[in-house]
């Protein structure tokens, strides 16, 4: 890796984007500093540099400023070989789209869990469905999403397995409880080194904060499940 | 490898991707869909439904950033940097402009003055980084025409458009922005690749929309 340039990562601790580019710089042990802001609270330095208040950023040096989680995963995947992203344009393409995709999906999952509005709710909980049986179907027969071997895509998506393992763990119904791969496939990733390492200790305390100080309807509906109190036996919002 | 190109009429990101291709002389198919009775082949092959989608043999290319990256692997003179930093910085000039044309759609369906002269401020806060860029180089990255440049022609293709019904020069403080605008229109083939009727389709669908602008 080029020593000229200093790397430093801005980001945000819940921010799924954040997460899978942290995740990807774990995974190939790149030396850099990160800074964590706050969205509410945005420092000055920080304006300056991102003024759409975008995260993550990427800072390279003293002057560069890369933006879009996909752009610097794959910068920082091409300076650390041996590289994850393959060398044929087609599949690297066909990987481009999935990062896309891992990106949509990622913010309807986001979308359900703050969601304040009981219609908006349903809806983000009907396509995330549609798109759990679409990457089920995917998995078919692999281990990983290209095949056997780990690649920027898996990465990619381990924020969306993140939030689930969350959600597992506060409410008692599991969102993958039908799609037998897809919760292999989380658990393997969401298992992996970088994986444990993209993502900051307080994480879940983060996100359950957040569904409860933004009165959001997860939060409505089951309250028991984020005060802490004694859990009920048998209070599932997701019914089938 | 059969290039087929799924496009509809009026798609500035269709325009991204067509521009290039017929800049680059690469042979292609292109079929339009009606973007409000998609067909059933199309949603069973992207299940993001996206415009443009181009099939190479069967395989799926989605995003037209993505797509014009694929394409420029099919010619022997790339228009991307080698360099990892250099390439991570072409890209981001790339996705610059997809905030650009956000902004604009947005000005051709404001319904207020307040919301079009809100988007106004908007977009020549962007106008502002552009001109800072293209004091240094004569295309967005260079001075030589690169990849991220594709990304910016449908800006100029949809304000060329507008402009008859704008009562003022848009570009006006910028002429920087405004002069690329015109070398982007008049490089081979790029112009011509805005499809037949482009600007009467795309005012009679602003226009259904009653936006503050034209009834200026």
């Amino acid at each position: 890796m080029d020593k000229r340039f200093k790397h430093t990562l801005v980001a945000h601790k819940i921010c799924p984007f954040s997460m899978k580019v942290l995740t990807v710089m774990r995974h190939k042990n790149v030396k850099f500093e990160i800074k964590f802001i706050e969205t509410h609270n945005k420092p000055e330095w920080f304006i300056r540099i991102s003024p759409l208040g975008n995260v993550p950023v990427l800072i390279i040096g003293e002057e560069v400023v890369l933006s879009e989680s996909a752009i610097i995963m794959e910068y920082i995947d091409e300076i650390t070989p041996p590289k994850l992203m393959p060398d044929d344009p087609l599949q690297k393409a066909l990987d481009r789209a999935k990062f896309e995709y891992s990106n949509e999906i990622i913010r309807n999952l986001y979308s359900f869990i703050f969601s304040t509005e009981q219609e908006k709710f349903v809806r983000q909980k009907e396509c995330l469905i549609k798109h759990f049986k679409w990457i089920e179907e995917q998995l078919k027969d692999k281990k990983f999403i290209n095949g056997n071997e780990l690649s920027l895509v898996d990465l990619s998506f381990v924020p969306l397995f993140v939030a689930l393992n969350m959600l597992k763990s506060t409410l008692p119904c599991d969102m993958l409880k039908d799609f037998k791969r897809l919760k292999i496939y989380g658990d393997m990733i969401t298992s992996l080194p970088c994986s444990k390492t993209g993502r900051v200790p307080d994480y879940e305390f983060l996100m359950i904060d957040g569904i409860k100080t933004q009165n959001t309807v997860l939060y409505r509906s089951n309250p028991c499940y984020f005060n802490n109190d004694s859990k009920p036996q048998g209070c599932c919002f997701f019914r089938n | 490898m059969s290039l087929t190109l799924v496009s509809y009429n009026i798609s500035p990101f269709v325009l991204r991707v067509t521009s290039a291709l017929n800049y680059l002389q690469i042979p292609y198919q292109q079929k339009d869909v009606d973007v409000m009775n998609k067909p059933e082949w199309f949603i069973k092959a992207n299940p993001l439904e996206k415009i443009p989608t181009l099939f190479v043999g069967d395989k799926v290319i989605q995003e037209s950033l993505v797509i014009l990256e694929y394409i420029n692997s099919l010619v022997p003179n790339s228009l991307l940097p080698n360099d990892p930093l250099e390439k991570a910085i072409n890209r981001s000039r790339a996705e610059f402009s997809n905030d650009i044309i956000g902004v604009i759609l947005g000005l051709t369906a404001a319904s207020t003055e307040e919301a079009f002269n809100n988007g106004l401020i908007e977009l020549k806060w962007y106008f502002d980084k552009l001109e800072n860029w293209l004091k240094q180089t004569k295309f967005i990255y260079s001075d030589e025409l690169t990849l991220a440049d594709f990304a910016y022609v449908p800006i100029y293709a949809i304000l060329q458009a507008l402009s008859p019904y704008l009562k003022f020069n848009i570009f006006e403080g910028f002429p920087k922005v405004q002069l690329y605008g015109t070398t982007l229109l008049a490089l081979p083939r790029v112009g011509t690749s805005k499809p037949e009727g482009y600007e009467q389709i795309l005012l009679e669908r602003i226009k259904t929309r009653k936006p503050y602008f034209l009834s200026v």
